[in-house]
């Protein structure tokens, strides 16, 4: 192991990223920690396949770490070519420990980014440098508004063998447009999935594109981001523009600048030089970045183009002086560029962002040793291409902590990571859902080969998209199909969503010194070594259980309410197209054309069989600079969520987490988990499945006034939400990123309820 | 997705790698034109230049990324199959070969 030195700080080596024993980390400051390379001790009865993933960690108060966007070719199990498949991946730094991730000669492994482990109150600084090789990306990668090739959608052909070929597969005639198809893939930023911070400025601000750099390194930008961060660290809220350091501003537009020169446009190869001889911008003005940059900050906006490198900044609030503090749990990060949100998390652009606090205090004083035997999973699914630009689907590898988990069935167990627990030990599981669309349906405890088998390890449910749970939803197991004993025994968890569940393993039977188990698609289980006597918190009264923060009490119902509708266009079925009135899947002669939206915003699209649905929120599909949904800034609202769709969408939305009031599952009407009211101790969620319509057969059931689903049969959340702390613009958005991505998101925005106005 | 770079070796046109083996499934192939001398557009033996792919790939700049094409997807290929293809614009000028 070596320490990152100055000479090696032109780029981010990857060295064994193994914390450093003595780091006074934000961890180290609660009672039992102990550092992440003597965390994960296996018992000597079995050997522990789960990987722990390297770890950036704060300390005296603050992170620091560098997040390197870049590429190697990966070892896709599902790919048999002659090639491997070229996909992006996260190299993290620690700068502070000097550490990095992930270890030598793993660049082809399919690996997260780092754990980013920090504290309440602390602050985090960290360098997005995106320092991929687009040139190694030929064809569908490259940021194509500026090719000419198409009007900025990726773009493939299909070759059938036997048939003509279709050159404009992808996205001509699969239906897709800009911006709401897979574009810019070696666009990104980084999104805090989960922290109550600013959205906007170097906060969790999804608004900016950081196009690739690959030359430009760290120790170029090192020292103009410290005056950013130092200036960061200075200001309360988020800084304007023009407050930014000039030498950063400075950089961003010499960056920017050459990036217009240079890009390829129609096969014109930048710089062009004019008649006088002077380099001139080898875009057209209309895709150039630095006149669009300039008009945003001449309006006093923040620039949305940005090259190279990125810092985002911001302290974890405490929740002192502010209406909401930052809820302690499981959380992540992902980069969130639309049109390019769903490949790149297929590459694999998501890490565990893990937040501590007062819970994990806590817990420590329950269990002594929760920290060292603490278990992060995070599960993922790579693919190198969307399969919307297929002409046939492809399986995806779906990983746990970077290794590959394949299902079992009645012959083969399942293959996934291993975890080892003395029988009686109890241990925290954070499980976080980094899947691109998948959600993980009825997790449970089985046997091998999913046998069914008696006693099983049992688990309690303490958190839910990194907000624990209060001591009433700890009792209830909302969540989960719970047994007599208050026990939880299945779970689903939504892509993006988390779930920190105490397991203990059970005791062995008689004469037996091990004993084995699936968590369906997610891990195994060994259980061995000598028997301990945990116990699950007692859930009888607050002083035996976790603290529940202040900020986190029940929101009465608001006044004000608001209905959105997660929609696809009109006459489109699971399985076909149009019917009128019946669950007939025929009644249409395809193509056929249909109308959507409204008013300016109405067009005319058609419907054939080789296109995928549109995806849309309220009838619209993501238009670029319009304000979908304005709050004011300290209003709490309800929002009640519609789905006319036939497939459940996971809401989600930034900044704020929100209460679940009530769910309605109209396929599952008496299934207490899956419809409900809870007017009080509603969970608290970031990202909530919206259950899809009535189908009957697969196919809904259209009525033939409005071409959509019939309104009796659509499924409903109910949710409240305090728009408070931070005004600022970010988005709402399915968490099937595909979806996202082809405009199944809404720009929003919290403005203070303020006004200079006078009335006098 | 595998790319295949299209270079000028002492006069001739040479499709690097070739022959190339694809997954069957799933692999997408891309063509880079590295020739700093023409404009090439690779297409089906026998078919014209936009059989598969809409655009030309202009000639390479030095310093600059490759031109590459569209993704073309070979769907409904078995194992054992050969595909043979030319450039669209010059159809004497060599040829390459995917393999499955």
């Amino acid at each position: 192991m070596k320490k990152h030195d100055s000479e090696s700080s032109t780029s981010v080596t990857r060295r064994r990223f193994v914390a450093t024993a003595a780091a006074a980390t934000s961890a180290g400051l609660l009672a039992g920690s102990i550092p992440f390379s003597l965390r994960a001790q296996t018992a000597p009865c079995a050997v522990e396949t789960l990987r722990a993933i390297g770890e950036i960690r704060s300390v005296r108060g603050k992170l620091k770490g560098i997040i390197r966007i870049t590429n190697a070719r990966k070892n896709l199990p599902t790919n048999t070519g002659q090639q491997k498949p070229m996909m992006r991946y996260l190299e993290g730094v620690d700068q502070q420990a000097g550490t990095t991730w992930p270890p030598t000669g793993e660049t082809a492994s399919l690996l997260p980014g780092p754990t980013l482990r920090v504290g309440i109150g602390e602050r985090v600084e960290i360098t997005m440098l995106n320092q991929v090789r687009v040139d190694a990306f030929p064809g569908l990668t490259l940021d194509n508004a500026e090719t000419g090739a198409t009007d900025g959608c990726d773009q493939a052909s299909n070759a059938p063998k036997g048939k003509t070929p279709d050159p404009n597969w992808y996205p001509g005639t699969r239906g897709d447009s800009f911006p709401n198809c897979f574009h810019a893939s070696s666009s990104a930023n980084l999104h805090f999935h989960g922290t109550h911070i600013t959205p906007d400025a170097f906060g969790d601000n999804v608004l900016v594109q950081v196009r690739p750099n690959p030359n430009l390194s760290d120790k170029d930008v090192e020292p103009i981001l410290r005056e950013v961060f130092a200036q960061c660290e200075q200001h309360e809220g988020p800084v304007t523009w023009e407050h930014v350091p000039a030498s950063y501003r400075d950089l961003q537009a010499k960056l920017v600048r050459e990036y217009d020169l240079n890009a390829i446009w129609k096969g014109t190869r930048g710089p062009v030089k004019d008649p006088n001889g002077k380099d001139v911008p080898a875009l057209p003005l209309a895709n150039q970045l630095t006149p669009a940059n300039e008009a945003e900050i001449e309006e006093g906006h923040w620039p949305p183009y940005f090259v190279g490198a990125y810092p985002n900044c911001f302290k974890l609030p405490t929740g002192e002086g502010l209406e909401m503090g930052q809820a302690p749990g499981t959380h992540w990060y992902h980069a969130h560029k639309h049109g390019s949100t769903s490949i790149n998390l297929f590459n694999g652009l998501a890490g565990v962002l893990l937040i501590e606090g007062q819970y994990d205090k806590d817990l420590l004083n329950l269990y002594p040793d929760l920290k060292q035997n603490e278990k992060v999973l995070i599960v993922q699914q790579f693919t190198d291409q969307p399969n919307l630009e297929r002409p046939g689907g492809k399986a995806r590898t779906k990983t746990v902590n970077g290794t590959q988990v394949t299902a079992a069935s009645a012959t083969v167990a399942q293959a996934a990571p291993t975890i080892v627990m003395q029988p009686g030990q109890i241990q925290l599981w954070r499980i976080v859902n980094a899947q691109v669309q998948t959600t993980i349906n009825a997790a449970k405890f089985t046997g091998p080969k999913g046998a069914a088998v008696s006693p099983l390890p049992l688990f309690r449910q303490i958190a839910q998209d990194g907000v624990q749970f209060n001591r009433t939803n700890y009792n209830d197991q909302p969540l989960t199909v719970r047994d007599a004993n208050g026990n939880g025994t299945q779970f689903d968890l939504a892509p993006g969503g988390r779930i920190d569940i105490l397991v203990q393993a059970p005791q062995l039977a008689e004469g037996t010194t091990s004993a084995s188990y699936e968590l369906g698609g997610i891990v195994n289980l060994t259980v061995c070594g000598a028997a301990l006597d945990q116990q699950f918190p007692d859930g009888s009264k607050d002083e035996t259980y976790l603290q529940f923060p202040r900020f986190l009490k029940d929101i009465p119902k608001p006044r004000r309410e608001r209905h959105l509708s997660f929609d696809w266009e009109p006459f489109r079925l699971k399985n076909g197209p149009a019917t009128q009135g019946s669950t007939h899947p025929a009644s249409k002669t395809m193509p056929f054309p249909v109308v959507v939206g409204s008013g300016d915003d109405a067009k005319t699209i058609e419907i054939n069989v080789n296109r995928g649905p549109y995806w849309m929120i309220d009838e619209e599909q993501f238009s670029d600079g319009k304000y979908y949904q304005t709050m004011i800034l300290g209003d709490s609202e309800e929002w009640t969520i519609v789905n006319t769709t036939s497939v459940a969408h996971p809401f989600h939305i930034h900044v704020n987490p929100f209460q679940v009031v009530e769910v309605f599952d109209p396929n599952n009407p008496t299934n207490p988990a899956k419809t409900y009211k809870r007017e009080t101790n509603g969970v608290w969620q970031d990202v909530m499945l919206i259950p899809g319509a009535k189908t009957a057969n697969g196919l809904l059931v259209i009525d033939p006034e409005t071409g959509k689903s019939v309104e009796k049969d659509w499924g409903f959340i109910r949710i409240r939400s305090r728009f408070v702390d931070f005004a600022g613009s970010f988005v709402l958005h399915c968490h099937i990123l595909g979806h996202e991505d082809r405009g199944m998101m809404q720009l929003v925005r919290v403005v203070p309820g303020t006004t200079t106005l006078k009335h006098h | 997705m595998a790319t295949i770079s299209i270079k000028r070796v002492e006069g001739k046109v040479v499709y690097d790698p070739s022959p190339l083996k694809l997954d069957v499934t799933s692999d997408f192939v891309v063509w880079a034109n590295e020739d700093p001398d023409a404009a090439h557009q690779p297409t089906l033996e026998g078919q014209a230049a936009d059989y598969w792919i809409l655009h030309a790939l202009p000639p390479a700049v030095a310093g600059q990324p490759a031109a590459t094409s569209a993704a073309v997807n070979f769907s409904g290929y078995s194992a054992g199959d050969s595909v043979t293809y030319v450039d669209g614009l010059a159809p004497n000028d060599g040829s390459g070969t995917l393999t499955f």
